[in-house]
This record gives structure tokens, C-alpha cells and sequence, in this order.
């Protein structure tokens, strides 16, 4: 028995409402919230610590039947049916890119569809009244290579006819010898069993119950052309012509600004049967006439004026909403959860309650990093990657529930794996539940990751008695610079790696105005990321220029919902260092975590972070952590060239990696052999104070193990003092240096 | 067992240097630190160099531990490679490595 859930969005604040879709084995679920204040860590002996919320009102509702619609495709809804009785003529160019594996719909209306077959040939069926009839061309086409097909239900002579050529420039295609032209004609034996008013499709064969997409393609699209009658040479058909039931436009739409509205597929035809895109097939891709020396889709949008398709992609479980989740309008700022009941299942689904924009009901502020839980979401890295066991150094463990969530791959998957196609993620959405992000430890990088880690901050905050509000990453993206000011200090999570353009024009002007920063995490703001401007539950990555699950194709680099680069932060040259004074530089597993050694001097003015911990100047402390040590998975070095102020101060560096503590790859620019932190002192973690103007400072741990180690012997230890010395100081008004 | 001409050589490397020391230092130490030896069996086992060969995850139970296996399809459930339990975490991560051993033909 299983019940999951999820709530549309990560935060709300008091006085409005979440909507709750749950799915559950059981006839009748329940809900009833709870706030969390520490997750449990069992290896460490950490427990979990939660408090029953009354005022938001306990649910209880029967479960209904939740269908997850997988399959990327674009649906238009024909309006007025088009009249058939003198034939169809489908064109359209095609790029496979897993030809071979299952019969694939490019493009299909009712009682027909244009695809390939199992064997990966062009081949049109079509419904008649002698039962279904096929035409195919014959030759399978080739992975990743171009194709021009042309499909005719031609009344008139009695035929069907198929023709394939191969198209796409050398750049456009994977190999230079796509299949060779091919055509066919079959007896059309029967009368056709048109279906005028159905739906047209790209990517899908048919809708079962109107929502799941079934004989779903891989691959590229471009511009398909859907026409009345039979015609042999639909390129001489004026677009305009009123035979012409659609001919999309998947170019339509890119502006400086990429796509305003990504899910919007254009029909440049007479009849505006524009269509909606469904699981956010991908943008900003090359078409068939990419040559490779426009590499921004918006400086030549004809030459990507495709759209790629995943039959693996789900970016909306679209289950039935059941509930309303009222927050109440004295509900303090904080982390809580819905905890699930149904049949003996439980789940427990996390939110945020974010502070009232007018308002900070604490002076400090916590940004979870709901990015990076969203990049991770769902993972499964640990049994599908052949390589993940070089980078752990031990086999990856999984347990029951983590089995669930590979069994159940319609839940979609992380933005460190590759479609069925091989091609990467590159988009992640709430609207699912992530089970990753749940109380259960996670092991594949570590006894502790993301949600889990960042609880860990939570925890030491409620313990300390120091009061803090939470919001998410989109919280900072909408509302900038204005949100973060409200408090004298703002903590990072331990893993902020996925950051907008404005989530760092916030950060920057909030610390340049007198603000104080603490970044208490690792391999931050690094990649480039941005919100679907039609739905911020959705973000999107490109990656390029990084040390990199997966790798973006040229010219595939900038992201289709701003338009922007993607790839690193770095390489738009807005490296980390700049803001927040330490940047990515290494990493590796917990065995090659280290601790740290005191480098300030007694009498530096920035001494007083040490003050109470004991360690005097040279001494190390900081070896121990749930995550093997405060320095350790991920770190991050001061680079003066990188941008790192001249005022910043460099407390500690960590020292006594191991072997597989790695340096990252974008660091040098040749391959050598001294890359292991047992030999290359550039593998290491800085923390560093950087003082900024009108009082303003930023504290950074450079390491993304170092809140793991919060917890060491109940909280007394050097890391817990120093982050407490950190905090208090800044949220004193007076100045950061002595 | 479908090696490149690359890892078959690495392979047939590994093999003449290998000794039932090296399986015990990994018993004793499944985590490391490991000796440069075993660093490089090692190296070679974790990247599942044989597509054709199982790759390997550890089953976490509430009795113990278990060897499973990369399931063909990615929407099934991933599999005991049999009804052996491991009392501990480092002796499920031994275990894995002698099946290793066993299907590269690097058991000394």
C-alpha cells in the first residue's frame, strides 16, 4: 500500500491556501499538518522533531484514480472539422532519436497517423473500413539524421503513398549519411474512417482518456504541414490556402527574451489551430537547417525551429487537485509538511510558510534551496549511471522506498539523467510528488543531501533558540532585493547550486546596501537556471561549461524560457567569488572530507568568529560530520581572479583530503594527474568573512558538507560556535570587524 | 563478458597482479583508504566496464543487507541477485566485490 502527495507550490504565505493531489492505494486518505524542526538522521543519531499544527484543519477525502500523463507532445484542437473526403497530405521533417524500439507517432489525427514503426520506417496508418491499413517507405531511418517525409491518403487514385528523403545540413545531422530516399504506395483497400473533429497531434499517436499520451516519438520536429486533399508536392501549397488544416510554425515565439510562452505551438495556416504543448517538449534545439555558426537560437530562430520530444518527459502529474490547504493567517514563518495516512501508508508532503511581504516576523532568514531540490528531484542516478560508482567510491545502496521511486518512473526523474534518447533533463517541476525530498536519509552522495541537509540549519536555529523566517528560491527570485532586506541576516542552504539572474542581483545588492550574508554551503550559485515564465513550478537548466552530469549540444546552450546563456554562472563571468568571496573547486565523496585549520591570526579583526571555540591560531578542528567532515562532497576556495574582494579574509582552510576529493574540471585546462586533493592544494575549502560597504558582509563555509557537521557531540563543537558567533554578530547593528 | 580492446587490456593487467591479499584488505577495509593495488581493481570494477555484465546495488532491508541488480528496464523493480543477507553495510560492499571479481575472471 502507498499514498504520495504534493502540494502545487513550495511556499505560501499565511492566509492563503495550497492546493493538495494525493494518490493513495487506500479508499480514504487523511492529512494533517505538522512543522517540522528536524528531520531524523538515524546513523547520527539525530531524531526527528515535529509539532501538530490545529489551526490548519485536518482533510480527509476518498481516494480517486490518479493517471500520470508521460510523453511530451503538442495537442490542437481542430475547431470547425476539416473536410476529408478528398484526401490528407502530411509533411513534415523528422530527427529521431530512438528509431528502432516501438512504433512512434510524429503526427496523427483521427483515423490516421504519420510515424515510424517498430523497426524505426516511415509509415502512415490509416483507419478504414477494411481495418487498418499501413503504407511504409521501407528503410528504417537513421539516429539523429534528418528526414523529409511526405505521407498522401490519396481517394482518387486508391493509394496511400510515403515518401522519405533525407534532409539537414552536416551540422544539423549526428552522421553524415542519413537513410537513403525511399517511398512506397500501398492500395488504399477501404474507405477511410476519418475522425475530422479529433485532435491533432505531434508526438503522440492517440489521448487515452483524453490525457495520456500513447505511441509517443523521440526525437525533432519541424515544421509538419497537415492539408486537405491529396497533393504531390505539399511545398507548393501556399501556407494561406484553405486546404491548409495547420502547418505549425515551432519558431513562432522566440524573442529576445527566448519564449514568452514556451507551451504556445503556433499555426501559421489560415485556421489558427494553434496547439498547446504538454510536458514541456524541448525548445531552443537545433532544426534541420542548423549550420553551427549561430550558436543563440534568438539571433536565428529558422534555423531552430524545432521542438524536441521525450516520451519519458513529465513536467505535470496533472492528478486531481482534492483539497484546499488553508494557512492560517497568524501562521509563523517555518518549514511543515502534510503527514499522508491511508491504508497504513504514510507519506509527508513539505512546504514553506513564507513571512507576509510586509513584513519579517524574526531577523534572520533562512533561503532553502528549493532549486537544488527541484535540480535532484526524484534522482535516479545511483542504479541507472554505470559511472556513479566512480564518483561514490562504493556501490550505491538503495531501500525500499527508494525502489518505489524507481518503480515508479512516471513520478519523472532528476537533472542528472538522460531521457530514453540519451539526451539530458534539462527541465524539473513541482507538480509532482518528490520523493527525494521526504525525511528518509539519502545515500547516494551521502547520509544527508539537500532537504535533508538544509534541515539540519532549521534544527540548529530551533535548538540555539535563534528565530528565523523561511522562504524558498522562487520567494527571492520574485520579490529580490526588498524580501531579503527586511532582515539583518540571511542564511543560505547548504547546497544553492541553481540560481536565477535576479536571485544574484538580489544577493549582491542586498550585501552591497549594508546587508549580511551567510552562505553555509558548497558549489553555490553555479548553474545558470530560469522559471517558465508561464509557470514557475518549472525550472530549466542548460549544462555546459561545468563539471556536468550531462552535456548540452552546441548551440543548445541558452535557455528557452529567458533566452539567456546557460551553462555556468562562471562562464557569463558572474563567478561566485564575486559575491559571495569562494567559488567551486572540488569534489568528492565523504571519505575525502577533511576538516579545517584556523589561518586568522588572535589579533585579526575578524578573530571574534573563533571566539569561545577554543582553536587558536594554526589549529585544526572541524574533522567530524555526518557528511565525514565540515569540508568535504563539494567546496569551495577563495580566487582572487575569479573575483574574490581584496577585503575578504580568509578564517580557515581545510587541509588532508583524500585521493578522491577531485578538483573540478572547468579549473585547469589541461588534463594532468595531480588532481586528487592528496596532492593538488587547490582541492580545498576556504571560509572566508568578506566585508562589504555600509556594514554589509558575507560569511561563506565553502563547503557543502559543513552544516553536517552542526550536530557533532550534541552541538558542542567548533562549527556550532563558530556559525553562532557568525549569526549573533550579524544581527547586531554594529560593525562586522573589530 | 564485452570489453574494448582498452579494457580488455586493463583488465588482463589487473589480473596478473592480482592476490588473495588484495581480497582481504578489501574485507578488512571495503571503504578504503585502500592500497594503490586495490585503488586500481577498484577503479576498474566501478565503472562497469562490461555493459554485458551485472551492475551491482546494495538492497538496504530492515534485517540486513543484500546484493541486488540493474534491472533491464527502468521502470522495474530492482532485484535480490539472490537470498544472501549481509549483517552489515561493509559486508553487502565485500560481497559485491567478490561477485566483481567473479565476473571479470579477477578471482586470484
Amino acid at each position: 500500500m502507498t499514498v504520495m502527495g504534493y502540494v502545487d507550490r513550495p511556499s505560501a504565505e499565511p492566509g492563503s491556501a495550497l492546493r493538495l493531489h494525493v494518490r493513495a492505494d487506500g479508499e480514504r486518505w487523511t492529512a494533517r499538518a505538522v512543522r517540522l524542526l528536524a528531520l531524523e538522521v538515524p546513523s547520527a543519531g539525530v531524531e526527528r522533531r515535529e509539532a501538530p499544527v490545529p489551526a490548519i484543519a485536518p482533510i480527509e477525502r476518498t481516494s480517486v484514480e490518479q493517471l500520470t500523463p508521460v510523453g511530451s507532445y503538442v495537442r490542437a484542437d481542430v475547431g470547425t472539422p476539416p473536410d476529408l473526403t478528398g484526401g490528407l497530405t502530411v509533411a513534415v521533417l523528422a530527427q529521431p532519436t530512438r528509431p528502432g524500439v516501438a512504433e512512434q507517432a510524429i503526427v496523427a489525427g483521427g483515423g490516421w497517423v504519420l510515424g515510424l514503426d517498430a523497426d524505426g520506417i516511415p509509415t502512415l496508418w490509416l483507419d478504414t473500413d477494411a481495418g487498418r491499413l499501413a503504407v511504409g517507405s521501407g528503410t528504417p531511418l537513421v539516429r539523429g539524421c534528418w528526414a523529409r517525409l511526405t505521407a498522401v491518403v490519396d481517394p482518387g487514385r486508391g493509394e496511400l503513398r510515403i515518401a522519405a528523403a533525407p534532409a539537414g545540413t552536416n551540422a544539423a545531422n549526428r552522421v553524415i549519411d542519413g537513410a537513403p530516399p525511399a517511398r512506397a504506395i500501398a492500395p488504399l483497400s477501404g474507405a477511410p474512417r476519418w475522425e475530422p473533429a479529433a485532435p491533432l497531434l505531434l508526438g503522440a499517436a492517440r489521448l487515452e482518456h483524453d490525457r495520456l499520451p500513447r505511441g509517443c516519438f523521440d526525437g525533432r520536429i519541424e515544421v509538419p504541414v497537415v492539408i486537405a486533399g491529396a497533393l504531390e508536392d505539399p511545398a507548393s501549397l501556399p501556407r494561406d490556402d484553405p486546404a491548409t488544416i495547420a502547418a505549425w510554425d515551432l519558431a513562432h515565439g522566440i524573442g529576445e527574451r527566448g519564449f514568452a510562452q514556451p507551451s504556445h505551438v503556433h499555426d501559421a495556416g489560415p485556421h489558427a489551430r494553434h496547439g498547446r504543448a504538454v510536458n514541456h517538449p524541448t525548445r531552443a534545439v537545433a532544426g534541420h537547417a542548423f549550420t553551427g555558426d549561430r550558436l543563440d537560437f534568438r539571433s536565428a530562430p529558422e534555423q531552430y525551429a524545432a521542438l524536441h520530444f521525450h516520451s519519458d518527459a513529465m513536467t505535470d502529474c496533472r492528478w486531481a487537485a482534492q483539497a484546499e490547504v488553508a494557512i492560517p493567517g497568524d501562521a509563523p514563518s517555518g518549514v511543515y509538511a502534510l503527514r499522508l495516512q491511508s491504508g497504513g501508508a504514510e507519506d509527508l508532503v513539505p512546504f514553506v510558510v513564507r513571512p507576509r511581504r510586509d513584513a519579517a516576523g524574526a531577523p534572520i532568514l533562512l533561503v532553502l534551496s528549493t532549486n537544488s531540490y527541484l535540480a535532484y528531484a526524484n534522482d535516479h542516478v545511483a542504479v541507472d549511471s554505470p559511472r556513479v560508482q566512480a564518483w561514490t567510491q562504493m556501490v550505491p545502496a538503495v531501500d525500499d522506498f527508494e525502489r518505489l521511486r524507481y518503480r515508479h518512473r512516471e513520478l519523472g526523474g532528476s537533472l542528472y539523467e538522460s531521457h530514453l534518447d540519451g539526451s539530458g533533463v534539462c527541465h524539473s517541476t513541482w507538480r509532482r510528488p518528490i520523493l527525494t525530498m521526504r525525511p528518509h536519509a539519502y545515500d547516494h552522495n551521502g547520509p544527508v543531501w539537500q532537504f535533508q541537509a538544509d534541515m539540519q540549519i532549521v534544527d540548529w536555529l530551533d535548538r540555539t533558540g535563534r528565530r528565523a523566517d523561511v522562504v524558498c528560491d522562487h520567494d527571492v527570485h520574485e520579490q529580490g532585493a526588498a524580501l531579503l532586506r527586511r532582515y539583518r541576516c540571511v542564511l543560505t542552504g547548504s547546497h544553492p547550486e541553481y540560481v536565477t539572474g535576479p536571485m544574484l542581483d538580489a544577493y549582491e545588492a542586498y550585501v552591497a546596501a549594508g546587508g549580511r550574508l551567510a552562505y553555509l554551503g558548497g558549489n553555490g550559485m553555479y548553474w545558470v537556471t530560469a522559471y517558465d515564465p508561464e509557470d514557475p513550478q518549472v525550472i530549466e537548466i542548460r549544462r555546459a561549461a561545468g563539471t556536468q552530469a550531462w552535456a548540452a549540444l552546441p548551440g543548445e546552450h541558452h535557455l528557452s524560457f529567458t533566452g539567456e546563456p546557460g551553462g555556468t554562472w562562471r562562464s557569463r563571468r558572474r563567478p561566485p567569488q564575486k559575491s559571495f568571496g569562494v567559488g567551486f573547486v572540488a569534489h568528492g565523496n565523504p571519505a575525502a572530507a577533511a576538516g579545517y585549520r584556523r589561518v586568522v591570526a588572535d589579533g585579526s579583526p575578524a578573530a571574534w568568529v573563533f571566539a569561545g571555540t577554543g582553536v587558536p591560531a594554526d589549529g585544526d578542528f572541524g574533522a567530524y560530520g555526518i557528511m565525514g567532515g565540515a569540508a568535504g562532497i563539494e567546496v569551495d576556495a577563495v580566487d582572487r581572479e575569479l573575483g574574490t574582494p581584496e577585503a575578504a579574509i580568509v578564517l580557515a582552510t581545510s587541509n588532508g583530503h583524500g585521493p578522491a576529493m577531485v578538483e573540478a574540471r572547468e579549473n585547469f585546462n589541461m588534463t594532468h594527474t595531480a588532481l586528487g586533493g592528496d596532492r593538488n592544494p587547490r582541492v580545498r575549502s576556504d571560509m572566508v568573512l568578506v566585508p562589504r560597504g555600509d556594514g554589509g558582509a558575507v560569511f561563506a563555509t565553502g563547503s557543502i558538507g559543513w552544516v553536517s557537521s552542526l550536530s557533532h557531540a550534541g552541538g558542542d563543537n567548533e562549527i556550532a560556535r563558530v556559525l553562532a558567533n557568525v549569526i549573533d554578530r550579524f544581527v547586531e547593528p554594529g560593525p562586522v570587524l573589530d | 563478458m564485452r570489453l574494448t580492446v582498452q579494457d580488455a587490456a586493463v583488465r588482463d593487467r589487473l589480473a596478473a597482479g592480482m592476490r588473495p591479499q588484495l581480497v582481504e584488505e578489501h574485507r578488512r577495509r571495503p571503504f578504503g583508504p585502500h592500497s594503490p593495488a586495490l585503488a586500481d581493481v577498484l577503479a576498474f570494477l566501478r565503472r562497469n566496464p562490461a555493459p554485458d555484465l551485472p551492475r551491482y546495488v546494495v538492497l538496504v532491508h530492515a534485517d540486513g543487507f543484500a546484493i541486488g541488480i540493474r534491472p533491464d528496464r527502468r521502470d522495474a523493480d530492482v532485484p535480490a541477485a539472490g537470498p544472501e543477507r549481509f549483517a552489515t553495510r561493509a559486508a553487502a560492499e565485500h560481497g559485491v566485490f567478490l561477485r566483481r571479481l567473479a565476473d571479470y575472471g579477477l578471482a586470484p
